[in-house]
């Protein structure tokens, strides 16, 4: 297998995964296909030093992560969010979010989460890379990762509620209008 | 924070199972088996959990993205790819030139190695052969073939297509055999037998193809030192002989005499 048809199988496999993680990171779509772009042409570059290719995934979130962490971040304020050790009752959604659910309000509800929690909630809700992937990429510990997964949840749910209400109040106004 | 708290463990859980399989994700499985109200929870859990990840992934890269990353990737690959992919001055690859370059290297070792161990030896073969012997009289190096028996001795020489006396000359079949040698001599055959004399000597007979040394010899020893040894170099037939010792000619010579008769008759007897 040539170089050409190993690096094609690699973007195939990843790319979208990527672009999505790069798009709840940096919040425009712009942003997220420089960093995709930027994360390829990295592994085009460094990718051969990768000694066990089962580690490509995890090596390419990474690398797109920390772009990021570069690239981006540096213009954005970062609130620091205190963990506590409790695991809180998850929001109650209502089946008609999930009816009106797209991937554009996930990603919307997703950029307004906290930065502490965005990076594992979109890593975990990819589906690409599992808990202990998503330690490593952050470098944090384990437990450190369980924990922002379950509060990150409790903050996207909410988001996504109150999302949902937002817009049935808009679509009645827009009903009474009518 | 917890670890053991399964609720913690099982929100960290993909809910397409992927991670089902991990010891601890295991055990928190098993726990909502006992707990009703923990299976309740996971259950839901993971339902919003699917959907949210559905509606995340159905998100699309914008088209054009995957082509500009390729092309992005073909415009790095001089710089990522393999080196031996690379192409040196666009003609060959670096792999080809390091092929071609280990294919010269190995015949420039085998050139080597053949100056200096064949052809290269500017030693006379005599001498060539009395410091072979003196390293086999040291114990320095080893006899190749170790045997007692000349027949035989005589046969593993044949096998190495070196030169052999056909007969054991009688003055030499009294003495105790070691065994033999076979060496090269700017790259062709010398084989080296070698005898107990008395308690603390060594006598070696030495043979070799008469066409290969520039030598004019008969059938008339020719006694000479060489390398310390006394020497007897004679010619029977298509061999050239020497006989080398660190002794006296006056002991070395009765072996001579019946050695040389005892060739001449082996020869004359095969003719």
């Amino acid at each position: 297998m040539n170089v050409d048809h190993t690096f094609q199988l690699l973007v195939d496999q990843h790319y979208g995964a990527l672009y999505r993680f790069g798009l709840s990171l940096a919040g425009n779509a712009d942003a997220a296909s420089d960093l995709v772009q930027q994360t390829f042409f990295l592994w085009a570059e460094k990718g051969h030093q990768l000694r066990d290719p089962s580690k490509a995934k995890s090596w390419l979130f990474t690398t797109l992560y920390r772009e990021y962490l570069g690239t981006y971040r540096r213009a954005k304020n970062h609130p620091q969010v205190g963990l506590d050790d409790t695991t809180g009752e998850l929001p109650v959604i209502s089946p008609e979010v999930f009816a009106n659910m797209d991937g554009s309000a996930v990603v919307v509800a997703l950029a307004s989460l906290d930065e502490v929690f965005r990076v594992p909630i979109t890593l975990f809700y990819l589906q690409d890379v599992s808990y202990k992937e998503i330690a490593g990429i952050l470098e944090v510990p384990i437990g450190t990762v369980m924990s922002r997964l379950s509060r990150g949840k409790e903050q996207l749910r909410a988001l996504l509620r109150d999302e949902s209400t937002s817009n049935v109040v808009r679509f009645e106004a827009r009903k009474g209008a009518a | 924070m917890n670890m053991e708290d399964p609720r913690l463990i099982l929100a960290a859980r993909r809910p397409g199972g992927e991670d089902d399989n991990e010891q601890e994700v295991a055990a928190a499985l098993d726990a909502t088996k006992h707990d009703p109200a923990l299976a309740e929870w996971a259950e839901k859990q993971s339902s919003v959990d699917r959907k949210i990840s559905a509606a995340l992934r159905a998100v699309q890269p914008p088209a054009g993205l995957r082509d500009r990353i390729l092309a992005g990737g073909r415009a790095s690959r001089p710089r990522g790819e393999n080196w031996f992919e690379r192409k040196m001055w666009g003609v060959m690859t670096y792999g080809e030139i390091a092929a071609i370059a280990a294919v010269v290297m190995l015949l420039g070792i085998a050139v080597f190695y053949n100056y200096f161990t064949q052809t290269n030896d500017e030693r006379p073969w005599q001498l060539a052969a009395a410091e072979k012997a003196g390293q086999f009289e040291s114990g320095r190096v080893a006899l190749e073939h170790i045997d007692g028996v000349f027949e035989t001795t005589v046969d593993w020489m044949r096998e190495k297509a070196c030169p052999t006396p056909a007969v054991l000359p009688a003055g030499l079949r009294g003495l105790g055999l070691y065994g033999c040698s076979v060496s090269k001599w700017n790259g062709k055959p010398i084989g080296i037998v070698c005898f107990r004399y008395g308690k603390e000597h060594e006598v070696h007979l030495v043979s070799i193809d008469a066409k290969n040394v520039p030598d004019q010899l008969t059938a008339v020893p020719r006694w000479t030192e060489v390398g310390g040894y006394t020497s007897a170099q004679w010619r029977e037939g298509a061999t050239v002989y020497m006989l080398l010792g660190k002794l006296p000619r006056t002991e070395l010579e009765p072996l001579i005499v019946q050695a040389t008769a005892a060739i001449r008759f082996s020869v004359l007897y095969f003719l």
